[in-house]
């Protein structure tokens, strides 16, 4: 089901699109002593924060609202600056090379929900995902185009291909938005709560899907989500956080 | 523009090209240049000041807006009352289609060949960046450039149709027939879009002659008819297909 059965082709075969660049510390992602604000915040969003993710592993970071944790997210992809602290991402520094760091990475967003309105299908919405890597005048190849729809099959969304992202449900969209993140073939893989819009069968299908392809590409996941239980089973890393500090670590 | 979140800006890029318009009237400057190089520099300095400041791009874009206009203001109010009377100030500030000159109908080709060029050429990632500009970001796409790229465009078209409007209401011919088909069709919004952008001129240049009221503003009030249309048009539809839905539920 997952595409990744013998002798299938698409992305279920590859690493990661881009070469593997892990530098000698075997640290995929450091935080070291890192304290953040929002623009006009009074208050900081995080407080010495300090957190080593390590490659090819699966940390969830959990907490309450407000704790922090889609502002660590946005950190790592060098929306936001540090006030303090270091900040290396796959061997690069940030938010000085946050393009470089984007481009290997996966984002699922908190907010994806998308206007009925919207008329780019499930295979545009999907394809865009590799857009930073095309050049000018570089229109998808059928490599492309297969390892689009295997991430499609993937995340079951089969025989949605061509319809309208806006008409779809909100967890139909999440899934959609997953496989974006898949067809990247990301060296790291963030998943704002990946399951908030999900059934309780389709939150452990997305959960059987994140470590097969983390195991298949060798990638570094970093979920965030309120509701951990899902995925629990498969995680390495465990971090709970509250009003912008790490309190725990298993 | 309005997906990317640029519309402000583009509407003190419009504003911009009126105060350097109106600036090459007491400069003597050639009027299509000088608005070009005001609207570019308000551009990248918005640009620049977002960037570097961390302020809202709407901010800075207002201000941008309201000094270009004081500029625009002072500068009518400062020009020589032979220059104001003289046919190129007219045609600065309130448009007329005599303006429309082979070339420049050359230089608007010229426009939508970059355009549709570029289009072509990076298809995938504008895609992506009018769909969602912050995923887009998030997985690389290089925003700044492509954003650059159509001010750069929008600016261009500004000064070239600057004449024909006028200054004052240049944006409303850029805005106006976008919005008015957004509602109705997403899909087939550019092409609806400068068909509605032609018809609201064409209907502007006819009801400006037998009326004898100034073309630019005719044809500005003709997109602004346009869009009124669009959007009570899309609403009604709404409607009835809201009611359709009511009557097949109930049945």
């Amino acid at each position: 089901m997952w595409g990744f059965r013998k002798n299938s082709r698409g992305i279920g075969e590859d690493t990661c699109r881009v070469p593997n660049r892990e530098d000698s510390s075997g640290v995929a992602v450091l935080l070291s002593n890192v304290s953040t604000a929002y623009p006009r915040s009074k208050n900081p969003a995080l407080i010495n924060v300090s957190l080593e993710v390590e490659y090819n592993t699966l940390t969830l970071i959990t907490g309450p609202n407000g704790a922090g944790k889609t502002t660590l997210l946005e950190l790592i992809l060098g929306f936001l600056k540090p006030l303090t602290g270091v900040i290396r991402v796959l061997g690069f520094k940030m938010p000085k090379d946050s393009r470089k760091v984007r481009m290997l990475s996966g984002y699922l967003m908190q907010d994806f929900m998308k206007s009925p309105r919207e008329t780019y299908t499930v295979m545009q919405v999907v394809s865009m995902g590799l857009a930073a890597y095309k050049g000018p005048l570089t229109p998808l190849n059928e490599k492309d185009l297969e390892a689009v729809r295997w991430a499609i099959k993937a995340v079951g969304l089969e025989g949605l291909e061509e319809k309208p992202i806006g008409i779809l449900s909100g967890g139909q969209q999440q899934r959609a938005f997953l496989a974006r993140v898949l067809v990247r073939k990301p060296k790291l893989i963030l998943l704002d709560e990946p399951f908030s819009s999900l059934d309780p069968e389709g939150r452990k299908t997305i959960s059987e899907i994140i470590d097969n392809v983390r195991r298949k590409l060798k990638s570094t996941v970093i979920v965030v989500s309120h509701d951990i239980s899902p995925i629990i089973e498969y995680a390495d890393k465990v971090v709970e956080m509250k009003s912008g500090r790490i309190v725990g670590v298993r | 523009m309005r997906r990317l979140g640029l519309l402000t800006l583009c509407f003190t890029v419009a504003h911009a090209a009126l105060a350097g318009a109106s600036v090459s009237i007491i400069a003597s400057t050639p009027p299509e240049e000088t608005a070009f190089a005001f609207s570019i520099t308000a551009a990248l300095l918005v640009e620049l000041l977002y960037r570097r400041l961390g302020v809202e791009r709407e901010v800075i874009s207002m201000c941008t807006f309201s000094f270009s206009s004081a500029i625009a203001m002072i500068a009518v109010y400062m020009a020589p009352s032979v220059t104001l009377t003289s046919e190129t100030a007219s045609l600065i500030l309130w448009g007329s289609v005599l303006a429309v000159t082979p070339a420049k109908i050359v230089l608007l080709v010229f426009l939508v060949v970059s355009l549709a060029v570029y289009v072509l050429s990076f298809k995938l990632e504008i895609d992506s960046l009018l769909f969602d500009v912050k995923l887009a970001e998030a997985e690389g796409v290089n925003v700044t450039l492509h954003a650059t790229i159509l001010i750069l465009l929008t600016a261009m078209a500004i000064s070239i149709i600057l004449k024909l409007t006028g200054g004052f209401l240049v944006f409303s011919l850029l805005f106006n027939p976008v919005v008015a088909v957004e509602r109705l069709s997403y899909r087939r919004q550019p092409l609806l879009g400068a068909l509605v952008g032609g018809l609201s001129g064409l209907l502007g240049v006819v009801v400006s002659y037998f009326f004898d009221t100034p073309v630019g503003a005719t044809i500005s009030m003709m997109a602004s008819i346009m869009l009124i249309l669009g959007v009570t048009s899309s609403s009604l539809l709404e409607y009835h297909r809201t009611r359709r839905m009511k009557t097949y539920v109930s049945t």
